[in-house]
């Protein structure tokens, strides 16, 4: 126990000098956090959306279209003189979108680039066209529909629930993935882990020792986008604390697994730490990080079944009260990729040879 | 020239026998276009083939009136039937049991109808939910109207509404393609590595070990050092535009005209003005360690926020800041429009002004602290 907190404690103040690993693990998620809530948030419901309008109709058809548009809110209008005005405007971005109305056709302008808002601009736009219909005919509201926003079981969502997860996930892939894959592999080729061997201490208390420390980087790195989310975004989730703790734990372990698997593929440090590398940037695409896997082309959503930071953002969406599972699926699936990381980091790091012949 | 040669040869042979830094900056690139444009390209087509699950949960109908939950069962039974790669309906459980199932992600939306109410219940925050939800508003909102119709309670023609999308700039009158719009977003993310990324960590390492102290102990000039790195870079850049083009227009059909003057000048004031950035990391930096996390620091709001992947314009302020201030932001919207992509959202002299000054102010404060020596 003693050389476990020794060699804690030496691995510990190693990492804390190395600026690229604390950049990628700690720094790079705030950075993320920081860059993409605004954008998800961008078209949410707090945001006024900018529509330019143009309109040949008559004084009565023009007050109507005012009024539906006041009534829906959240859009800041303004009336140009010409439909090429308007076009104008959308395509060089100074308007959200642009409408057209001359009675009896509402034309909507979108700049099809606003890849990320559109939906919601044609959500409004069919929203004004169902308020004109329903004031120019006088349609009387047989069916009240009202679609109701819920989060269940006391979960919670927002534009920006799904993020901070993925975010979390991100960190904890950077400080797993390169634990075996970089940091032992190095070790391993610069004879340091040779040296080690020749003491008395134990390979167990060794490997312990550094999953320890990345453990506590994973942990940092949660705590700081928890702390920028509630501080500077106003965010706070309902999380389960012990149960976050615990997949902390684990979440850091698949992903030190993982690592390891890359190691036994990799002939050298040098080219672990690249597949390592390259392997976080397709996850992070490919694994439902940022977006949900409902958004990918089926080809990328059958690859996601492999990847194991698929699981590990899902079970941080769950821990995190952003997204409903099944408690048997979370279990099952954290036991076997646990199962599986702890034995090939016992393949690579306690059966594997220490020396780098 | 034959020093310049030599330190040009010197890097090029480096990075052929470093067959990591070859896929970096050769592979990488083309393997981020082909997942960015196969995510985002497609979106739409991946929510329009989208299949929603549907719980519909009807109250007793009391007493006369209008039968809304059959006609609601109808209408949507009619609809699964019709187009199951739409919506498959769900009847016969309890709300408590359809909640439960929209909670566990099992549903995307459940209806409600107790006499003339139609609640439509979504999962707040789950995207694809509430895009259910959106889509079969619109449905009950038509069916309102329908049944307004037969019960003769409404006559007259309703409004038409007409989609447009804006086109490219003058020069390209073909609809928006997302592969072209990345094209130009990839070209620019591999100058801005090249000016911010393993360079400024070689040059800073180099310094640091003194190999830069004992090199310029030779005959070999700072200046003819410099250009020898600078000839590098400018080789580096032309494969890399090459091949990015090239999977642009092999894989995505997208071919554009790269080699017009407009473009080229805004890919040279790029290249200038991300290496010029480079120059100050090195000058500011005095550590490689320093260096690098300096670059890294700097790399990736740069990249996010300057509009290279995905539209920066309507971001909120204080954010916003970083959008106006990064040049990244004006040199891909004067490429994009110098290549016919899209409409540049930023005025055509900010375009070129701003990456202008921002080299200059760059170079100033580069040139003036850079020192060969640690």
């Amino acid at each position: 126990m003693k050389s476990y907190f020794a060699i804690t404690k030496a691995l510990m103040s190693s990492l804390f000098r190395d600026r690229e690993a604390l950049f990628f693990s700690a720094v790079l998620p705030l950075i993320f956090l920081l860059i993409f809530a605004p954008t998800f948030a961008g078209s949410g419901e707090g945001s006024k959306v900018e529509v330019a309008v143009y309109t040949t109709a008559n004084g009565e058809d023009r007050e109507l279209l005012d009024g539906v548009i006041r009534e829906i809110g959240g859009l800041e209008t303004t009336y140009y003189h010409s439909l090429d005005e308007v076009f104008d405007l959308v395509a060089h971005q100074q308007a959200d979108f642009g409408l057209g109305w001359d009675g009896s056709n509402l034309e909507v302008l979108m700049n099809p680039a606003r890849l990320q808002d559109n939906a919601v601009y044609r959500q409004l736009s069919e929203g004004i066209r169902a308020q004109l219909d329903r004031e120019r005919l006088g349609l009387k509201d047989l069916l009240h529909v009202k679609v109701r926003g819920a989060a269940p079981q006391g979960q919670t969502g927002g534009e920006m629930g799904y993020l901070f997860p993925g975010v979390i996930a991100l960190g904890v892939m950077s400080s797993g993935l390169f634990l075996i894959s970089a940091s032992f592999m190095y070790m391993k080729e610069r004879f340091v882990l040779k040296r080690l061997a020749a003491t008395p201490l134990a390979k167990l208390s060794f490997l312990a020792g550094l999953i320890t420390t990345r453990m506590a980087l994973s942990v940092i790195s949660a705590c700081l986008v928890l702390l920028v989310g509630w501080l500077v975004l106003g965010v706070r989730l309902p999380i389960n604390w012990p149960l976050f703790v615990l997949y902390l734990i684990a979440a850091t372990l698949i992903m030190s697994g993982t690592g390891a698997v890359i190691s036994l593929i990799a002939k050298s440090a040098r080219s672990a730490s690249e597949i390592a590398g390259l392997s976080i940037t397709i996850m992070t695409f490919v694994s439902g990080v940022y977006f949900p896997l409902e958004f990918l082309p089926e080809s990328f959503r059958s690859a996601s079944l492999i990847l194991p930071a698929t699981y590990v953002a899902r079970g941080f969406r769950f821990v995190m009260g952003v997204e409903a599972m099944p408690w048997l699926s979370f279990i099952w699936e954290t036991l076997v990729l646990c199962a599986f990381s702890l034995a090939a980091i016992w393949i690579v790091a306690v059966k594997g040879s220490w020396d780098a012949h | 020239m034959r020093q310049v040669s030599a330190v040009f040869r010197g890097f090029l042979l480096s990075s052929l026998r470093d067959k990591y830094t070859l896929f970096w900056d050769l592979v990488f690139p083309l393997i981020l276009l082909v997942i960015l444009v196969s995510i985002f390209g497609n979106l739409g087509e991946t929510i329009s083939e989208a299949v929603f699950d549907v719980g519909l949960v009807l109250h007793a109908h009391e007493g006369g009136g209008i039968p809304i939950g059959s006609i609601v069962q109808g209408a949507l039974e009619e609809m699964a039937g019709e187009d199951p790669t739409w919506l498959r309906l769900f009847t016969g459980s309890s709300l408590g049991e359809e909640l439960d199932a929209l909670g566990r992600g099992e549903r995307h939306a459940v209806v409600e109808v107790q006499g003339q109410d139609v609640e439509v219940n979504v999962r707040s925050g789950r995207m694809m939910s509430e895009i259910a939800g959106d889509a079969l508003a619109q449905v009950l909102e038509y069916l309102n109207l329908e049944v307004n119709r037969r019960l003769g309670l409404v006559s007259g023609p309703t409004v038409r509404t007409i989609y447009r999308e804006v086109e490219g700039v003058s020069s390209a009158p073909e609809s928006f393609n997302f592969a072209a719009y990345m094209v130009p977003g990839i070209i620019l993310m591999v100058f801005l590595n090249s000016g911010l990324g393993p360079m400024v960590q070689r040059l800073a390492i180099d310094r640091e070990l003194g190999r830069l102290r004992r090199l310029f102990a030779s005959p070999l000039g700072r200046g003819q050092y410099f250009a020898g790195v600078l000839l590098y870079i400018l080789a580096l850049s032309v494969v890399q535009v090459s091949l990015i083009h090239a999977a642009g227009w092999l894989l995505f059909g997208v071919k554009l005209h790269l080699l017009a003057w407009p473009p080229l000048f805004f890919m040279i004031l790029a290249l200038v003005t991300l290496l010029a950035l480079g120059l100050v990391i090195s000058a500011v930096a005095r550590t490689a360690n320093a260096a690098s996390a300096l670059a890294n620091g700097l790399l990736y709001p740069m990249m996010f926020l300057g509009g290279l992947y995905f539209p920066v314009g309507q971001l909120p302020y204080p954010i916003k800041l970083v959008v106006v201030v990064n040049p990244v932001t004006y040199l891909v919207n004067g490429l994009r429009h110098s290549l016919g992509v899209l409409t540049s959202p930023t005025p055509h002299w900010a375009n070129v002004a701003v990456p202008l000054v921002f080299t200059g102010l760059t170079l100033l404060i580069g040139l003036k602290r850079f020192d060969w020596d640690v």
